[in-house]
């Protein structure tokens, strides 16, 4: 494996000490807007952003409107990092003559690169309205046309919420928490950290090659769609949901501001409201919480998304999840798991596949060899900190499906397994440094040979640093 | 912004969230602090202050005057653990001292909890040294200030029922003065981990 040039670690080294700097201004906190709301630290929400602790997840149920309305209710993060792709020589598209073009898979491999920021909003309006908007600048976006890194900024995880607790006259505690949401992302809604948006990998690499199937709940709608839901949290024990998903056009298009919604296959495209479900059994005592449950969605969706009128492919995404933490001081223990299936019903594609007319404008418009196919993800994680310090995380990342050779032209599978290692260190809470090492024994399908150019699934194993700043 | 328009809104803001205050209910608990308990103390520290995990304290019939005395310490931050400093330092600074003696006195009427049963290798020589003290080292019995059953004595704190893992952490961080108790800091540099945690499974068990 080469490694970063000498010149890339001095630079690396640079980078990390001046983002320590900045990091460490006094009385800086890891969700800054929300912990300089209530006034407390990062540890009180959060095990290790963006995984929360039991009072987190209630401060979320709640519309983030615990503590004072700040005057001035901002903040902001940023990430620099390194990726080294164990094999970087790849084809990587074909001459005019057809000719395989072979160079860099990854243009920046080794080399340290600002990945982006984001600046919050977020915090309370009134005792029972809060919520928070994201908006990220992408360094590293990539140009849908080109293929080149294109920096791009446009809007990032949202979610605003109007809330109530209510209880009865001898309560000793809340009987019911409930509210009503508006977000752009199926289950960033959500409290448990084994649901998707904000689930395991927390942070990945942006330049590292990344399997290409995976369900539609799991992050195929991020910040393209506008769900509205209304969830009631029964002492702290039964957590039930309901939300409708459509496309975030119209008056919902801010959902979506700085997607590349002109360009074929740039988003998905929804065809109207489409139901989301979440059912949770949550139970805690001493130092421990555990929690079951299951979610997921069914979603009416255009092939193409510059033709809204066509007729619709439907997937059925059914989920099931789990959680468990230990949080003492100084030990810490979580663990995560989900499993989802989806159910693809090519109801639109298949018959114009047949056709020899397939949707879209470019390529990249599904062309299935079934009329329905199936995916399945699972992914088992568990994280150990020691002071809320030193981490150590395992995990576990799979997804398998039934062949087609329309969806999965070279090997005809879309199977992918891989294993990840990370180490953390947070020399303060708003500050985390993590080593992050991804191995593939799937990749596409296969291991040997997943792309007919004899790349091999391992080639893509990736070693990423990161360095990450809230102020 | 001037600090003096920030107190004010602050105390404007928790006022106005809770506008029950100065209402009392028929015990004499003031309404706007039972609605703070509620609302937000009991997420970490229990319905009434009974708290179930051992990060969080039990209140439920503490000392008034200790509870009261504590919220102050952590408004003004003179209690500066690293607990206080992470989970308290920001929910004492926005509670105004009306609402303090509300909530002291809200969580010293609640029943105590009753104690845990403990490792009976741990609660034996624990109930020994909280009883008699160890006069090697010139540590006098726990009784003569947290009450012959642990139960807290005027600004002393009751200790019966505690969480153990608490206890313990609070000896250790007033061990390494980073929390201010001269009294007990004395006390505590003489007891060794075993000890601490004996004394603390005795009363958690209490």
């Amino acid at each position: 494996m080469r490694w970063a040039t000498t010149r890339s670690c001095v630079y690396a080294m640079v980078m990390a000490a001046a983002l320590l700097f900045f990091g460490s201004v006094p009385d800086a906190r890891a969700v800054p807007a929300f912990s300089r709301q209530t006034g407390q630290q990062c540890i009180a929400c959060h095990v290790s952003f963006p995984e929360l602790t039991p009072y987190g997840r209630y401060f979320k149920l709640t519309g983030y409107t615990i503590g004072t309305r700040q005057t001035l209710p901002f903040a902001v993060m940023a990430q620099a990092s390194v990726t080294k792709t164990q094999n970087n020589t790849g084809v990587v598209g074909q001459d005019d003559a057809g000719n395989n073009i072979v160079g860099d898979v990854n243009r920046r491999d080794g080399s340290v690169v600002f990945s982006g920021a984001s600046l919050f909003l977020a915090g309370k309006a009134t005792d029972h309205l809060g919520g928070f908007v994201q908006w990220t600048y992408n360094n590293l976006a990539t140009d849908p046309n080109t293929g080149a890194i294109k920096a791009h900024g446009g809007i990032d995880n949202t979610d605003l919420r109007l809330t109530g607790i209510s209880y009865g006259a001898d309560a000793k505690q809340p009987d019911w928490v409930y509210g009503l949401t508006l977000h752009n992302n199926p289950t960033s809604q959500d409290v448990w950290n084994s649901t998707p948006a904000f689930g395991f990998p927390f942070t990945a690499s942006p330049l590292a090659q990344t399997p290409a199937a995976r369900t539609l709940i799991d992050g195929g709608l991020a910040q393209q769609v506008a769900g509205v839901g209304a969830y009631a949290f029964w002492h702290k024990m039964i957590y039930a949901e309901f939300s409708l998903y459509r496309t975030a056009d119209g008056v919902f298009s801010w959902l979506r501001a700085g997607q590349n919604i002109d360009t074929p296959q740039g988003v998905n495209r929804l065809s109207g409201y489409n139901p989301y479900w979440r059912l949770a059994w949550n139970y805690e005592w001493g130092p421990h919480s555990v929690m079951a449950g299951t979610y997921g969605m069914v979603v009416n969706k255009q092939p193409e998304n510059t033709m809204p009128e066509t007729p619709t492919d439907r997937f059925t995404d059914t989920a099931f999840d789990a959680q468990y933490q230990y949080i003492t001081n100084p030990h810490t223990f979580t663990a995560q798991t989900t499993y989802i299936h989806e159910r693809q019903d090519w109801n639109a594609s298949y018959p114009n596949t047949l056709n020899g007319n397939p949707f879209g404008l470019s390529a990249a418009a599904p062309t299935p060899g079934n009329p329905s196919t199936s995916l399945d993800t699972v992914k088992i994680k568990g994280t150990y900190y020691y002071q809320r310090k030193y981490g150590l995380t395992l995990a576990y990342l799979s997804t398998t499906g039934s062949s087609d050779t329309g969806l999965y032209s070279v090997t005809g599978v879309p199977d992918s397994r891989a294993y990840v290692l990370e180490l953390d260190y947070l020399p303060i809470q708003n500050v985390r440094l993590m080593l992050q090492y991804t191995y593939y024994t799937i990749f596409n399908g296969a291991g040997d040979n997943y792309d007919g150019n004899g790349r091999n699934a391992w080639d893509n194993n990736t070693l990423f640093f990161n360095v990450w700043v809230a102020l | 912004m001037n600090m003096r328009i920030a107190a004010i809104s602050v105390a404007v803001a928790v006022l106005g969230a809770f506008n029950a205050q100065g209402a009392n209910t028929t015990d004499g608990t003031d309404k706007a602090a039972v609605k703070v308990a509620i609302e937000l103390c009991s997420v970490c520290h229990g319905p009434g202050g009974d708290s179930i995990s051992p990060t969080f304290p039990k209140l439920a019939g503490q000392v008034e005057k200790y509870l009261a005395a504590q919220l102050r310490a952590f408004k003004s931050r003179e209690r500066a653990d690293p607990e206080a400093h992470d989970y308290m330092w920001g929910m004492g600074g926005s509670i105004p001292d009306p609402l303090v003696d509300g909530l002291a006195h809200y969580f010293a009427s609640q029943p105590p909890p009753p104690g845990m049963r403990g490792d009976p290798a741990l609660v034996a020589p624990g109930r020994k040294l909280f009883e008699e003290g160890d006069k090697a080292k010139n540590v006098s019995a726990c009784t003569g200030c947290h009450g012959a059953n642990g139960e807290g004595n005027a600004v002393f704190p009751r200790l019966a029922g505690q969480h153990a893992a608490y206890i313990v952490r609070q000896l250790e961080v007033i061990k390494q003065n980073l929390r201010a108790s001269p009294v007990m800091h004395g006390i505590v540099t003489q007891l060794t981990p075993n000890q601490m945690k004996e004394v603390a499974e005795f009363l958690q068990s209490k």
